[in-house]
């Protein structure tokens, strides 16, 4: 066989994708824009939160530093219990959305 | 100097950055079929190779912006099919293909037609084209399908150029015999 008659043969191949192939494809692809943008929405309010927790805790320091230690401060005269558990809660919440993001991501 | 598919390509690529989906569709239109049998050449299987295809073009469509409009778009589409079928081949665990094929039912030599027809024609050369080496079925489809240049060819493989070279040698030779043993005689036909 010649060039030409591979190239005819060759041509002659070429496979065809299903009917819906494109329809498919672009319903995958709009979805993926919805979920990048409510991805994007969610990890706007993350930040958001982190950026207003980190603001009110430095204001929090801030106060309570005076002449003396700040940490020496709260530790003898904030009661830790509350304190501890508002930290934890805060600390679970970060956590939960961190593995819903990464889940949404994957997704 | 720019084809004028090449100037087709690029305003569609334009346009779908900017936000127009249909020029999206149109490219996919354009080159999906191609895409497929490449795909197919690594594959062997039509379904996996559509959803590779499906995945491929994603991969493409986000990264649209990235294209660097110096080069062809098909060559860089092409480069993206490739790398994604590679990728799932090496996922799987190796097996016998001709499961759900599109050769179903085409074992056997063709018999008495006075010439085959078109269908049958592309099921024979495709059941020919898979009992080749993968990389020797892929390169002959870039080379005679997609009229691609040895420089393209190894642009997208990532092949050498004497290996493309022999690739090619041997895939020619190749498919002679399987088309032969496939239809003895016949073979004529599809000249």
């Amino acid at each position: 066989m010649n060039e030409e008659q591979f190239k005819k043969i060759i041509k002659k191949s070429n496979l065809e994708t299903s009917d819906d192939f494109i329809n498919n494809l672009m319903s995958t692809i709009e979805v993926n824009k919805e979920r990048k943008k409510a991805l994007n929405k969610l990890f706007k309010i993350t930040l958001f939160t982190v950026a207003v927790v980190t603001a009110v805790t430095s204001f929090i320091m801030f106060k309570y530093l005076g002449d003396k230690n700040g940490l020496v401060v709260i530790f003898t005269s904030i009661p830790k219990t509350p304190i501890f558990v508002v930290f934890m809660v805060i600390t679970l919440g970060y956590i939960n959305s961190f593995i819903r993001l990464n889940e949404r991501n994957r997704g | 100097m720019k084809t004028k598919p090449q100037i087709e390509d690029y305003e569609l690529i334009r346009n779908t950055i900017e936000g127009d989906t249909t020029a999206f569709r149109q490219l996919v239109y354009k080159y999906k079929d191609v895409s497929l049998s490449l795909a197919y050449s690594i594959l062997k299987n039509k379904a996996q190779s559509e959803d590779v295809l499906q995945d491929a073009f994603i991969k493409v469509f986000n990264k649209l912006d990235t294209f660097k409009f110096k080069s062809s778009f098909s060559t860089w589409l092409y480069r993206i099919v490739v790398n994604t079928a590679y990728n799932e081949l090496k996922k799987q665990k190796p097996k016998v293909s001709i499961d759900d094929t599109i050769n179903e039912g085409l074992l056997t030599p063709a018999e008495d037609e006075d010439h085959l027809k078109e269908k049958d024609q592309k099921r024979y050369i495709n059941l020919a084209l898979e009992r080749m080496r993968i990389d020797e079925a892929l390169v002959l489809r870039l080379f005679y399908l997609c009229e691609l240049s040895i420089k393209e060819i190894e642009a997208i493989t990532k092949f050498k150029t004497s290996k493309i070279k022999i690739d090619l040698h041997r895939g020619r030779e190749n498919l002679s015999f399987q088309l032969k043993q496939l239809l003895g005689n016949d073979i004529k036909h599809l000249l």
